[in-house]
């Protein structure tokens, strides 16, 4: 029997099948897909954990906004919130460690006119991190001009090392080289002390102010500007964001919000410990579990249409398999072919849903796919038909030769 | 020199709690080269014979000797190899599978025995056979046509082409000409003649008196039991 021949005689009904494999496939994968960033990001969460670290940030007091330090889009500006809400609990005593955390945007040089600047200096304290939002970085690193980008680098060096990675514009790029350990003026924020190592050069016309608009990242067409992506956290982890700070042992959070409370006038620190974050992501993740259900019945549901084809196929070529039978065929032969079969319409529907899964891949930010996962579906997938077909070969290797070919006779 | 040597044979089937006896302690030896005619009302049990004689069904009891070899104690996989090696099958409705050309209906059994025994046929030597046999049987125009655009007669020559095309040595017919008109009919047994002048021993079950005739030898059966051979010029 002709698998391709086979396919085309029911073909609508096959192609209806390939399609419905093919969903529960994509669901599958890609609830498997968003549960496994997940499990990826609560895992390096938990990992990353250290007692007493909060993740701190201000709100208006009266429902209002933050004037003149909230503005959303504006990065600038939330970068001089982030810097306010740091200040208010820097020096604080009660404080060990302070920091920020992943946010990947470039920084421009605001003071423009202290050209020096455009030279990066070096030895200057700080802390402050830029992370790496998955999509963002992604874009920047499809425009790197010169040197190396966000995921090649991170593959041949440790997150660990001492410098922390920065790329610069093209018009920093001629008062700086690659491999220049430097300084980062304005970001003198804290006592850990860090070097920066410039890793590559940025096409400064990209992204787009389209790209930017739908990304929500600062519009302003700079030239000047660096980008700090990934570095060391107290947490030692690239994913959080915002602020964090550590409190020492014995310091009371609530005592401690309540009392910078008091310090502001329009602003009132909100603090959230990260073991609550990890608890949201938690119950998120159990959200996505359903769909990994969805993903299971639907292809549950369409291996049954698979083995109703292949029954049908076996009660309407009863007489053909006879005929067969007559011209030699084993039972074995038989299997091989009704197999095939299944085997065809399960890669098809593979084939088909690849796409799909890049698709989600390319659009969806809470998802991290690694091929494993495609390969467990496969997998269910033909364990599921596996034990759905083990009652048609049952069938098969029952039927007598005879009573096949008095049907094809 | 005995080809085929049935002792003894009977077939029971268990049918809703009863049993039927298809075949009662038949003996029958068929000489390699023979054309047999077997003749009978429906439900005598010819086509039981037929099945174990084509080994597509074995005895209750009883010895089946297929040259000089003892067939129903082999199981189903080295009966599946007798009949692709040595019996090939004609059906009264062709039997030819809808949906593949003549070509791909003839390459079958051929490629079955590619299965057996590895790379017997090449894919030339499939194409050389298939496109000779053809010719052998008037049909050489149709390689790929479909069963469905092909005459009785046509499929029925495909169906033996389809049959010779492992060069088996015996042929088994179940009312070859049951589906043509006469015209047709005539010209498929004189096929099954020359076949059967090659050497091949030629088996048909016949409910017709004047195909029947042009067999070596006639085998009556009636309710299971063998009633009568007759043996003609």
């Amino acid at each position: 029997m002709k698998v391709s021949r086979i396919i085309k005689r029911n073909l609508h009904r096959n192609i209806l099948i390939i399609i419905q494999l093919a969903i529960g496939i994509i669901i599958l994968v890609r609830a498997l897909s968003v549960y496994n960033y997940f499990r990826e990001e609560v895992n390096s969460y938990e990992e990353s954990i250290k007692q007493n670290v909060y993740d701190i940030f201000l709100i208006p007091k009266n429902n209002g906004t933050l004037s003149g330090l909230v503005n959303q889009g504006d990065v600038g500006s939330i970068l001089s919130t982030e810097i306010a809400t740091y200040n208010l609990v820097k020096d604080d005593t009660r404080v060990k460690v302070g920091t920020f955390s992943n946010y990947s945007f470039r920084y421009s040089i605001s003071d423009y006119s202290k050209d020096q600047y455009l030279k990066l200096p070096t030895n200057i304290e700080n802390i402050k991190i830029y992370g790496t939002d998955r999509e963002l970085l992604e874009m920047y690193d499809n425009k790197i001009i010169k040197g190396q980008g966000y995921n090649e680098y991170f593959e041949n060096n440790d997150k660990n090392e001492e410098v922390i990675p920065i790329w610069i514009s093209d018009k920093l790029a001629s008062y700086n080289n690659i491999g220049d350990i430097v300084e980062i003026p304005e970001f003198d924020l804290t006592e850990k002390k860090a070097k920066f190592k410039i890793i590559g050069v940025i096409d400064s016309s990209y992204p787009t102010l389209q790209k930017l608009q739908n990304g929500g990242m600062d519009s302003s067409e700079e030239e000047d500007y660096y980008v700090i992506a990934d570095t060391k956290l107290i947490t030692d982890r690239k994913v959080l964001s915002g602020i964090y700070i550590q409190l020492k042992e014995g310091i009371d959070p609530e005592e401690f919000q309540q009392e910078i409370n008091s310090k502001c006038e329009e602003t009132k620190l909100q603090m959230q410990s990260l073991e609550s974050r990890i608890d949201r992501f938690y119950s998120f993740s159990k959200w996505n579990v359903r769909f990994i259900y969805y993903g299971i019945i639907i292809i549950v549901l369409t291996s049954f249409s698979i083995i109703s084809i292949i029954l049908n196929t076996i009660l309407n070529r009863e007489g053909e398999i006879g005929i067969r039978f007559a011209l030699g065929a084993r039972k074995k032969n038989i299997a091989i072919e009704l197999c095939s079969e299944i085997i065809f319409l399960l890669l098809a529907a593979e084939l088909v849903s690849l796409p799909f899964i890049g698709l989600i891949i390319w659009g969806s930010n809470q998802v991290i796919f690694r091929w494993w996962i495609f390969g467990i579906v496969t997998l269910m997938n033909i364990i599921i038909i596996l034990l759905c077909i083990i009652p048609i070969f049952i069938r098969i290797f029952r039927m007598t030769p005879v009573k096949l070919i008095n049907k094809g006779r | 020199m005995e080809q085929i040597i049935l002792e003894n044979i009977s077939k029971k089937y268990i049918s809703r709690n009863e049993t039927v006896e298809a075949l009662k302690d038949i003996t029958v030896k068929i000489n390699k080269g023979e054309m047999i005619g077997i003749m009978g009302p429906s439900g005598s049990g010819k086509t039981t014979l037929l099945n174990i004689l084509g080994c597509l069904d074995t005895a209750t009891s009883g010895c089946y000797k297929l040259n000089g070899k003892i067939i129903n104690e082999t199981n189903e996989d080295k009966l599946a190899i007798v009949r692709n090696k040595n019996i090939g099958f004609v059906f009264q409705q062709f039997a030819l599978i809808e949906g593949y050309t003549v070509f791909e209906n003839l390459e079958i059994p051929l490629k079955y025995r590619n299965n057996f025994v590895k790379r017997s046929y090449t894919k030339g030597d499939i194409k050389t056979r298939i496109t000779s046999i053809l010719k052998k049987f008037g049909v050489e125009d149709k390689l790929y046509s479909y069963p469905n655009e092909l005459s009785g007669g046509q499929k029925q020559r495909v169906a033996i082409a389809r049959a010779m095309i492992t060069e088996p040595e015996i042929i088994i017919a179940d009312e070859p000409t049951g589906a043509l008109d006469q015209k047709n009919g005539e010209e498929v047994i004189k096929l099954f003649c020359d076949i059967n002048k090659e050497g091949r021993t030629v088996i048909i079950v016949t409910h017709d008196e004047k195909i029947a005739d042009y067999c070596n030898r006639r085998i009556k059966i009636i309710d299971g039991c063998i009633i009568g051979t007759k043996i003609q010029s």
